[in-house]
């Protein structure tokens, strides 16, 4: 494992991909499931259509974190296949909501192709394929993890992330719909709990939470890593919501649809809050339409308002709030894992 | 507890048992709506307090009362304990939640219009697919339920495992039905008796007959590895449940089992039509290609008479007693008296049902 020492990045990587390969095979001959060659194919091509495409981030932090943990520039065999296996649990995790949110939002392409719902003989068996994709989860952790101390503490902490995002789902379709007849229902206070259940538990929690557990620990006693990686997970998408109206298309691989989505955006959220009554009522007239005017006049709003400083402030605020936070963590390796997690996203532009 | 147990042993357990069902159901959800994994707004206590009256409660709860009386049956007793009761009812909601998932998610799936009497969920007005999220909340609440009440247990990864796999195969065999249905409209003759039969043991047979007996037999303390023999019975009761409902969808009747049939219509992998297949000459075949799976009372007319010319219900009939008789002798092969009369319970719920 010396290589792994001279470039762990690559090394991590290339053993991550290795792993899906094993993992999906895996699933593939599940022998708790008679397969015949239609639905065979059907799940190998839709497993590589939804998990794969995206940058890992999610599943690599949990390897990245364990041996930030373990103080060890190298991990056993062993330890990286477990690693590798709960990063692409999270993988799996996130490609089940991503593919339920898109037929939900009627979306039409994700990671620069059409959304699984959206290509042609799929339709809405994308929701069953969603629902197999949440049970190879649970396939997954019962081949590899069954017998291991903290089995019981893995599946509890997978089902109740899985369970807080669902839930910030629900609040978001929720108070999407209540804010298309009514926008000042949009408020920081909703904004900050819909990406917390949202969005902050399986991107920033469940990773860290993983490697916890992966290095024998009681996740009991990380309360205050849960929060840190919440106010982190956060930050991150008020950053997700800056950048889809001021980001470069070319760097963010899309182009931002939030003011026409009527989404409850941090942007819009705090125009609300900035605005006097003549601005508020461009707001309530041009937010949420379609019309290129519309949006123009919005975009104008923000940049009236100057919410790019309004962004950086908070950016700086937010950053140094959480390195006082992470510097009062007794354990010098969860502080070296948090200040990684924040170090990648601070100041991001996608 | 000596009143209740006195009024139970003097023969109310039917009546009580589902008494006592319902007032779980009732703590359940109410443990849902306060559970402090989640900051609940008041409008989202309110969504998901309707989508649970909506789609948990309304069935018949066969499923989930099942693991209380199998549960009964295997410890021997008359009479539960309050604990026992609870933890019995909890596992028996516990496959009511699942269901309802399933089925809410079924019903977008397959563009459906009613469900038990309503409009399916995702017609409801302001629900539409905000449905699929619903779904997924659902089948959370199994989780967050078995957490709560069955952590600390010694079964409790026995029963995560149990309706982890369950569910699995449960979706499994949906997307095995997704997929057929997709290919038989192009080629009717895909349909035969081994396909229909993987997606009925896969898509209905584990979670209606496997899983509360699976629950009751891990309530009493059981490995599951051990009944390997049990679960083939109930899967082969549950394939034969569901050639019943085939049969009953097209000649049952509309007042009695609550709906009317659209198999034929929704070009479904029926038994029926799989008989008509394996029975038919060609000119008979030709009918059912060009007839099968069209919305035209004319068409529909014309396979029910060909169902009628090749005397199906005759055919159904004989199913029916050889499937008995072969799953009695099959029960009465089980070691285990108490084991032999949950089967034999369950057998005789639905021998010759009509609905």
């Amino acid at each position: 494992m010396a290589a792994g020492g001279n470039g762990a990045g690559g090394d991590t990587r290339a053993a991550f991909a290795r792993i899906y390969k094993t993992l999906k095979e895996e699933l593939l001959t599940d022998p708790a499931f008679e397969f015949t060659e239609e639905s065979r194919q059907w799940i190998d091509r839709m497993v590589d259509y939804n998990v794969l495409g995206g940058k890992c981030n999610r599943g690599l932090s949990v390897v990245d974190s364990y041996k930030l943990l373990k103080g060890a520039d190298a991990l056993g065999e062993e330890e990286t296949f477990l690693a590798c296996t709960l990063g692409w649990c999270i993988e799996w995790l996130q490609a089940f909501f991503l593919v339920l949110d898109d037929i939900m939002d009627d979306s039409h392409t994700r990671r620069g192709q059409p959304c699984w719902f959206r290509v042609p003989q799929v339709g809405l068996i994308a929701a069953n394929d969603g629902i197999i994709l949440r049970n190879h989860i649970s396939r997954i952790l019962r081949r590899h993890f069954k017998g291991k101390p903290y089995y019981a503490d893995l599946l509890d902490l997978f089902n109740e992330v899985e369970f807080k995002t669902a839930s910030g789902q629900l609040l978001d379709l929720i108070t999407t719909h209540e804010g298309e007849k009514d926008l000042t229902k949009y408020n920081i206070t909703v904004h900050g709990r819909i990406v917390q259940y949202k969005t902050a538990y399986y991107s920033f929690y469940l990773p860290v939470a993983c490697a916890l557990l992966l290095s024998g620990e009681n996740l009991d006693n990380y309360g205050d890593v849960e929060n840190i990686l919440v106010e982190m997970g956060t930050y991150f998408q008020v950053q997700d919501d800056y950048l889809d109206c001021y980001g470069d298309p070319e760097f963010i691989g899309k182009i931002g649809t939030d003011i026409e989505d009527y989404k409850c955006s941090w942007l819009v959220v705090q125009a609300l809050e900035r605005a006097d009554e003549s601005q508020k009522r461009i707001l309530f007239e041009n937010y949420g339409k379609k019309d290129p005017a519309c949006v123009a006049k919005v975009k104008n709003l923000y940049k009236e308002l100057d919410l790019e400083a309004v962004f950086q402030e908070y950016e700086n605020e937010s950053y140094k709030k959480l390195i006082a936070d992470i510097e009062a963590q007794p354990s010098i390796a969860v502080q070296k894992v948090l200040k990684s997690f924040l170090h990648k996203i601070y100041k991001r532009q996608k | 507890m000596a009143t209740v147990e006195v009024v139970v042993a003097n023969g109310l357990g039917g009546a009580d048992t589902k008494t006592v069902f319902k007032e779980t159901y009732s703590k359940l959800k109410e443990e849902m709506l306060d559970d402090p994994a989640f900051e609940f707004t008041d409008e989202s206590l309110q969504w998901i307090d309707r989508m649970l009256d909506y789609n948990v409660l309304g069935g018949k709860c066969n499923r989930g009362l099942s693991v209380i009386d199998s549960y009964r049956i295997l410890k021997g007793v008359d009479v539960l304990s309050k604990e026992e009761t609870f933890l019995a009812c909890t596992l028996g909601w516990c496959i009511e939640w699942l269901q309802a998932y399933f089925l809410v998610l079924d019903d977008i799936m397959d563009n459906s219009q009613t469900r038990r009497g309503q409009p399916c969920w995702f017609r409801v007005p302001q629900v539409g697919l905000i449905a699929v999220n619903d779904g997924i909340i659902l089948r959370n609440h199994i989780s967050r339920i078995l957490q709560r009440h069955f952590k600390g247990k010694p079964y409790y990864v026995d029963v995560i495992d149990l309706f982890n796999e369950v569910e699995f195969k449960t979706a499994s065999g949906q997307m095995l039905d997704l997929i057929t249905t997709h290919e038989g409209e192009k080629d009717l003759t895909k349909y035969n008796l081994t396909v229909r039969r993987h997606i009925v043991q896969y898509k209905t047979a584990y979670y209606s007959f496997y899983l509360p007996v699976a629950c009751a037999l891990l309530l009493a303390g059981e490995n599951l590895d051990n009944f390997g023999d049990v679960k083939n019975i109930l899967v082969e009761m549950g394939t034969y449940f569901q050639v019943q409902d085939d049969y009953l969808d097209c000649f049952g009747d509309p007042e009695f089992i609550g709906k009317i049939g659209t198999d034929i219509e929704d070009y479904k992998c029926s038994w029926l039509v799989v008989q008509a297949l394996e029975h038919a000459d060609e000119k008979q075949k030709n009918i059912l290609f060009e007839s099968y799976g069209k919305s035209d009372p004319a068409c529909v007319a014309k396979v029910k008479d060909l169902y009628k010319e090749l005397k199906l219900e005759e055919v159904f009939q004989a199913y029916e007693r050889e499937s008995y008789n072969k799953l009695i002798a099959d029960i009465e092969a089980q070691p285990s008296k108490a084991v032999q009369s949950v089967l034999k319970s369950f057998l005789h719920k639905i021998y010759k049902r009509d609905k």
